[in-house]
């Protein structure tokens, strides 16, 4: 445990020695939190309010929402894909087997300190400036602790698909294909853009039998406190079993592609 | 005409490349498609849901996002790998080998890495543009067409100039994903909608200091001809070409001054 510890402390100090890429982190930060508000106001216009699938949701809400996603994309975003497929094509990934470390535990530290960077330094100072200017509504106590829960669940559901997918580098050259079909899909099912209150009731379907909806919109909308508490329930039921499940196909893919790994010696 | 030469030979190499391995190639044509085609769906939610964003309905805004898919496919395929690259040609000391060969710097950066796969975008923009055509029943008329390929000469400046930019500063921070990242995906994210929705603030910012307002929203202006949210001045809806011309050769300065500032690596 104290390895990963240190490893959690490592890749925050990493984040730390560039201090351009911190400064156009944050710039990238304030940029999409701006477009994403503005294209709320539009879209509610001058009544501030819009029908949805779930009652009426006003401007302050979608504030709220907006607000959230920034939070709960810092811990979505991650490269363990990328890292995983450099490690595997150029053999680094040896290395790191020799190691008296779990890879995997590694990978999930060096995430969690990255994660914590970001929130701290890039995130927290475009999001205390939006509170100067916004006006949003707070959560109450349990649902605040609630949402720690389902995003911290759905870090390690983010977590689990890409280590699987990262995986995948053992057998198809081109990772970075797979990567950008992933997001393709969290941004258009997982409320990253739009709540799934706005989605025509055919891609609401679509979207219960994905883990995306789990990821942005299930914990935004516990914030809110738009979920009743046995709902609450049922959804991190949900989570938890895709993290089994997820957590098993890793373990399966992980055990092939390590019988299958050959390294050229030098 | 040497250079052009040159430049085709290169192209033909990289074209030749990519077909060798060609479910990569497919996969990868395939791959852009799908991640463009999930941002127009996501405007078609919005917009079914919604039916107007500041006065611009559905086609209007799947036009005003179609302009940008082709012009940055197009300047992608030029730049994209090229100027990703700079940043390890820096570190490694490699832009050595572009400096002792006896032609433009730039020129010799680009040649060789191009990024076929990027005729996606082309695919994905004529899908959108036939269905944007129908439904919007726009009069094609000569002038309009040759509008047309004037400003998506100009927005592919446009959008060539911010990838030579960012390449350039990797002169000075060395370091430059996050800027690559900010300056192509995030501004680019932000004219994904009508400009007009912004404060005044970021459309100036749009307009005068990151031109991007000039690659889709104000030739869709012209083409849709709207005459709702008139920013700044009515004259700026005939600028693209212009601005596409200055901003590119701004660019150009910045990679000179670069260029010339460059230190090899040590050993």
């Amino acid at each position: 445990m104290k390895k990963y510890l240190k490893f959690i402390q490592i890749a925050f100090k990493d984040r730390l020695a560039y201090r351009v890429e911190y400064f156009f982190g944050v710039v990238g930060f304030f940029f999409l939190f701006l477009a994403q508000l503005f294209v709320w106001r539009s879209l509610l216009g001058q009544s501030q309010q819009a029908a949805s699938n779930s009652g009426v949701v006003t401007l302050k809400e979608m504030t709220t929402y907006v607000f959230v996603v920034m939070i709960v994309g810092i811990f979505m975003r991650n490269n363990i894909i990328e890292n995983m497929s450099i490690r595997i094509r150029n053999g680094l990934i040896a290395m790191d087997l020799i190691k008296p470390i779990n890879f995997k535990t590694y990978l999930f530290s060096d995430m969690i300190g990255k994660s914590f960077f970001n929130f701290l330094f890039q995130l927290l100072p475009v999001l205390a400036l939006g509170l100067i200017f916004l006006r949003i509504n707070y959560p109450t106590v349990p649902n605040f602790l609630l949402f720690c829960v389902t995003v911290a669940g759905s870090m390690v559901i983010m977590f689990l698909l890409s280590f699987t997918l990262g995986l995948l580098a053992f057998w198809y050259q081109s990772m970075w294909q797979l990567n950008a079909l992933l997001w393709a899909f969290i941004s258009l099912f997982s409320g990253m853009y739009i709540p799934l209150w706005f989605f025509p009731k055919m891609l609401v379907d679509i979207s219960n039998f994905l883990p995306f909806r789990l990821m942005y919109f299930v914990p935004i909308s516990v914030f809110m406190g738009k979920v009743g508490l046995v709902d609450c329930v049922y959804l991190l039921l949900q989570q938890f079993l895709w993290i089994v499940g997820l957590f098993i196909l890793s373990r399966l893919m992980w055990r092939t592609a390590i019988k299958k790994l050959v390294i050229q010696g030098g | 005409m040497r250079t052009i030469k040159l430049y085709l030979r290169f192209f033909a190499a990289s074209l030749k490349n990519a077909l060798e391995y060609r479910l990569g190639f497919l996969t990868e044509m395939f791959t852009t498609i799908v991640f463009y085609g999930t941002t127009g769906l996501t405007l078609w939610i919005l917009l079914d849901r919604f039916k107007v964003i500041k006065g611009w309905t559905l086609y209007q805004a799947l036009f005003l996002f179609n302009l940008n898919v082709i012009a940055y496919g197009i300047a992608a395929f030029v730049f994209y790998w090229s100027m990703v690259y700079m940043e390890q040609m820096i570190q490694r000391g490699e832009f050595d080998i572009v400096l002792i060969r006896p032609m433009n710097s730039l020129l010799y950066t680009i040649m060789g890495r191009n990024y076929p796969s990027f005729i996606g975008h082309l695919i994905l923009g004529a899908i959108l543009f036939v269905i944007c055509g129908v439904h919007l029943a726009i009069h094609v008329t000569a002038l309009k067409v040759v509008f047309l390929v004037l400003d998506i000469g100009g927005a592919v400046l446009i959008h060539s100039a911010l990838f030579v930019m960012v390449g350039a500063l990797t002169f000075w921070i060395v370091r430059s994903y996050s800027l690559f990242d900010v300056m192509t995906n995030t501004f680019d994210h932000l004219i994904d909608y009508p400009v007009s929705i912004y404060g005044k603030a970021i459309q100036g910012f749009l307009t005068f200091i990151i031109p991007m307002a000039f690659i889709n929203f104000y030739p869709a202006r012209f083409f849709l001809q709207r005459t709702g949210d008139n920013l700044f001045n009515p004259v700026l809806q005939y600028g693209t070409p212009a601005v596409g011309i200055v901003f590119f050769f701004l660019a150009y300065q910045l990679w000179k001054i670069g260029v010339n500032r460059y230190e090899s690596t040590g050993s």
